[in-house]
């Protein structure tokens, strides 16, 4: 017996391709390497909420900080009061509203992906993770 | 698993054939039993279809005949159809990626229409050593089914984040090229000349001026809803990306149609239990 779904999700990124999109790896890779078949990428579409204003992050950018954000959320719940604000937050944080230089851009795919993929007690450790040279560089790259 | 998905005439047997090409392992056969008396008529190159068109679940792995089991990890190379509802139902360690194939709404009409005028005439034909004629068989309104079927896969590719690559099925026939290296690519692995090569425009049996007969059935959608298949399918023609404001849309679409799809489900669960009440009641029969 089909029982058909009555609705959609709201999407968990700014605009999902569908031309080889998801991840491969972790669930909660939204943003990550999978999509490289894509032609018309998912890229600069408008941004995700709370993230628009003059242009919006990135496609890659915003799917790789959603994704980051969701994570946290999930880890860490009352700290943010939900995605969006981690978003809002995180986008003030490394200055990602306005127009960035690429290898900001690189740095801080690159530190989310990498948050991503840890666990929440990997991401509470006190003593670090294995994410804190990403972590770095994104803060230097972004002038943090 | 490779998984090819779509909708009944979506094209997902030829994406088996060319994922065969290209060098992928199948799982399934090519031509069912049947196929030589009934189905040939429908899909010269054979239907690439298994048990595990159902989905790949508790209830066909183990395989309920030979108690065979697939693991994940030693199919991730294979090749299997699996239709949409059986999608839905597939345990997630089991999708590796998955190719979805539709076809524009009027052009499935017309060809769904034409496979069942087919396996009504075999049955017919059957029917005339048969002791009692069975009830029809059991299908869903053709025009409900394309819809809540690509509704769900798209609700199901959001719901469960699987890397997924949707494909339009002219794209394939009108640019083979193009389509299948982007195809293959994605893929990252794959004879995507061998796969090109097996394309064959021919096997489409129905081009886009024979759909007279569906007429009846667009004027039964209303304009609105009409617009939103048309801008579905291409969506997915243009490979533009799946924006959320479609998304809404897409939603609204289902509410709308929430009525209409209700009662072509509860058709077909009435109209399957009538078919089980039947056979029973005939094989009772012969028993007594």
């Amino acid at each position: 017996m089909f029982n058909p779904r009555r609705m959609i999700p709201k999407l968990a990124v700014a605009a999902l391709a569908l031309t080889g999109c998801g991840e491969t790896g972790s669930p909660n890779d939204l943003g990550g390497s999978g999509g490289s078949g894509g032609t018309s990428g998912t890229g600069g579409s408008g941004g995700m909420t709370g993230t628009g204003g003059s242009g919006g992050t990135s496609g890659t950018l915003a799917g790789s900080l959603e994704a980051f954000c969701m994570k946290l959320v999930e880890c860490f719940p009352g700290y943010y009061v939900n995605t969006e604000d981690c978003v809002s937050y995180l986008t003030t944080y490394y200055d990602l509203d306005g127009p960035i230089s690429n290898e900001c851009e690189a740095a801080a795919i690159s530190y989310f992906q990498c948050g991503v993929a840890l666990t929440c007690q990997e991401l509470d450790g006190t003593g670090g993770n294995s994410c804190d040279d990403e972590f770095a560089a994104a803060g230097q790259a972004c002038g943090n | 698993m490779i998984i090819v998905t779509g909708t009944k005439r979506s094209g997902t047997s030829m994406w088996m054939q060319l994922l065969q090409a290209a060098g992928f392992p199948p799982i399934g056969d090519a031509f069912p039993r049947n196929w030589e008396t009934t189905l040939k008529e429908a899909n010269p190159g054979g239907f690439w279809e298994s048990e595990l068109r159902r989905g790949i679940y508790y209830q066909t792995n183990p395989d309920p005949k030979t108690g065979t089991y697939l693991f994940p990890e030693q199919t991730e190379r294979h090749a299997v159809k699996v239709f949409i509802p059986g999608l839905l139902k597939t345990d997630r360690a089991f999708i590796g990626k998955v190719v979805a194939t539709i076809r524009p709404w009027r052009q499935y009409l017309s060809s769904v229409h034409r496979l069942y005028a087919i396996e009504r005439e075999a049955q017919e034909a059957t029917r005339k050593d048969a002791s009692g004629p069975l009830p029809p068989p059991v299908v869903m309104s053709p025009i409900v089914e394309w819809w809540v079927e690509n509704f769900s896969l798209i609700s199901d590719i959001v719901t469960r984040r699987y890397p997924f690559y949707m494909v339009a099925y002219d794209s394939v026939l009108d640019a083979p090229e193009e389509t299948l290296r982007a195809v293959f690519e994605w893929l990252e692995e794959g004879d995507a000349e061998a796969a090109v090569r097996k394309v064959e425009p021919g096997l489409r049996t129905q081009d886009r001026e024979s759909q007279d007969e569906v007429r009846g059935e667009e004027d039964s959608l209303e304009p609105e809803v009409i617009e939103v298949f048309d801008a579905l399918y291409d969506l997915v023609l243009k490979q533009a990306p799946l924006e959320q404001a479609f998304v809404d849309r897409l939603n609204q679409t289902n509410q709308a149609l929430g009525p209409r799809i209700d009662e072509a489900v509860q058709a077909v669960a009435a109209a399957r239990l009538e078919r089980k009440r039947f056979i029973e009641e005939r094989r009772n029969r012969e028993i007594d």
